[in-house]
């Protein structure tokens, strides 16, 4: 079984070389809007004056939040969506792997890739920012592991889930905008999420899984989330992976079931 | 009426997200009432005058942009050159997206909306140089995506156009000012949303001296015209499937 998803890997691993400036593209892309952000929230902080607004804590933040956002990004919900409807889908059942396998290392591969090109723009922003950037301090280290892993769980059965959609709609574009919507309110891409209590209420924050995707993580490994609101958080990205993927399971079952009509 | 479903679908995603950056600016100016010199109003201008660029670019140029590298993939370009059209019109102009219309005016309410908020009056002459400002920061979108969109007559294949898009505009939502270098330098000089985005805003809401908007007709025309060399230096360099 291992020995299939490694050859999956170094195979996905090998086509996402040939795609290599794209890949380098969606990095890049992922890195612009915490960049933009980390200015915008630093000035903000400066206008507010005093102590109110911690610049040292946003920079690291932001900074922060490229990595894990990297680490933990999903995008198959829309190939999944668009191989469903062109039937393409029926090609990728006869093959001597299960689907959910192959995007795993389809996603991985592509990680491996980003997070590589990340440097490019790591390194530099590190040496423009490295007055306000300290190392976590290494007790963290196992624990943020966990957490940005759960992070990965989440937001990748969030794109399959969405993904699977496919088989009961054409609109699959539309559910990834209205949650890429709730994502940049929710899951503290915007702002870190205790800037905004006072416009969002808590409750949504805690109870909808995008804070644990990313905000979370990226608190945890700034050594942000101690004691029990650090478990509680990793319990909630437990439910989370769990729900999404007994979804994902349910979702998959019934919908080849519908899709195999199609071709009866 | 066939589409109408997609229609509303549309309209409702531009709606989630215009209120999701409201929520954005909210939380920001919940912090402090004015940043560099740009109250909560002000700011809403800047926003309003980015999704009106954004949405008018979309609907004439995105998808067929887009296309260009496919054209150049496939060899179907051969049949576009051999028009008697020029050849960046019609790959620049080939199919409208009807379903931004209405976004557009969303776009405009919002302009509209927030300088009555911020009590800006404004004479007919200073609302055409704004839409004068605009309708040159729209060009300057154009030329910034034909010049990337020409690279695939030497990499073929283009992928990530969106994501492209996506790089060069993200940072067009807040004024200039709220950046620090080496970012302000970026969006100023290399890729100018200083001049395509700032600029028009601040005109409508508050004053931009007469040798900036010279400035900016002048970047506009040299950025239009430097498209314009390189896409057909990139036409020079391609090999049609049939070759």
């Amino acid at each position: 079984m291992f020995n299939k998803f490694k050859m999956l890997l170094l195979m996905e691993f090998q086509k996402f070389g040939e795609y290599r400036g794209d890949v380098f593209i969606f990095t890049m892309n992922a890195i612009v809007l915490p960049w933009v952000l980390l200015n915008v929230w630093v000035t903000v902080a400066e206008a507010k004056g005093g102590e109110a607004l911690d610049t040292s804590y946003l920079v690291q933040y932001y900074y922060v939040q490229i990595i894990v956002n990297v680490l933990v990004s999903s995008w198959h919900g829309r190939i999944l969506a668009d191989r469903i409807r062109t039937g393409e889908l029926l090609m990728f059942l006869l093959k001597p792997y299960e689907y959910i396998r192959y995007m795993a290392a389809n996603n991985v591969s592509e990680k491996v890739w980003k997070i590589l090109f990340s440097l490019v723009a790591l390194i530099p922003l590190y040496f423009i920012y490295q007055s306000y950037l300290t190392i976590p301090v290494w007790q963290t280290i196992p624990v943020a592991f966990v957490s940005v892993f759960l992070a990965g769980m989440i937001k990748f059965f969030i794109s399959q889930v969405i993904g699977l959609a496919g088989f009961w709609t054409n609109s699959v574009n539309a559910l990834r905008d209205y949650n890429e919507g709730l994502s940049l309110l929710f899951s503290g891409r915007l702002f870190p999420i205790q800037y905004a209590t006072k416009v969002i209420p808590e409750a949504f924050f805690t109870f909808l899984p995008y804070y644990y995707f990313l905000g979370f993580p990226v608190n945890v490994i700034l050594g942000h989330v101690t004691g029990t609101d650090l478990w509680f958080g990793i319990g909630v990205q437990c439910f989370w992976v769990g729900i999404l993927y007994g979804l994902h399971i349910l979702l998959w079952k019934k919908g080849l079931r519908r899709y195999g009509g199609f071709g009866q | 009426m066939e589409y109408r479903f997609d229609f509303l679908a549309n309209v409702a995603r531009y709606v989630v997200w215009v209120i999701v950056a409201y929520i954005g600016f909210l939380v920001i100016f919940q912090q402090t009432t004015t940043i560099v010199g740009w109250n909560k109003n002000e700011a809403f201008v800047l926003f309003g005058v980015y999704m009106l660029i954004d949405e008018i670019w979309f609907a004439l140029f995105s998808r067929n942009l887009n296309m260009i590298s496919e054209y150049i993939r496939l060899g179907t370009l051969d049949y576009i050159l051999l028009r008697p059209v020029s050849t960046q019109f019609l790959v620049s102009l080939k199919e409208l997206l009807l379903v931004s219309v209405p976004n557009v005016f969303i776009a405009f309410g919002i302009i509209g909306y927030y300088l009555h908020q911020a009590d800006v009056q404004r004479t007919f002459l200073q609302v055409l140089i704004g839409g004068l400002l605009i309708v040159n920061s729209i060009l300057m979108l154009y030329s910034i995506m034909i010049i990337a969109v020409t690279l695939a007559f030497w990499i073929i294949e283009l992928k990530a156009f969106w994501e492209l898009y996506d790089i060069f505009t993200e940072g067009a939502r807040y004024p200039i000012g709220f950046y620090k270098e080496p970012l302000r330098f970026i969006l100023t000089f290399i890729i100018p949303l200083a001049i395509m985005f700032t600029f028009p805003a601040q005109f409508l809401v508050k004053n931009l001296s007469w040798e900036f908007i010279i400035l900016s007709f002048v970047v506009g025309g040299m950025l239009f015209f430097a498209a314009h060399k390189f896409f057909y230096f990139g036409i020079k360099h391609y090999n049609s499937a049939s070759s």
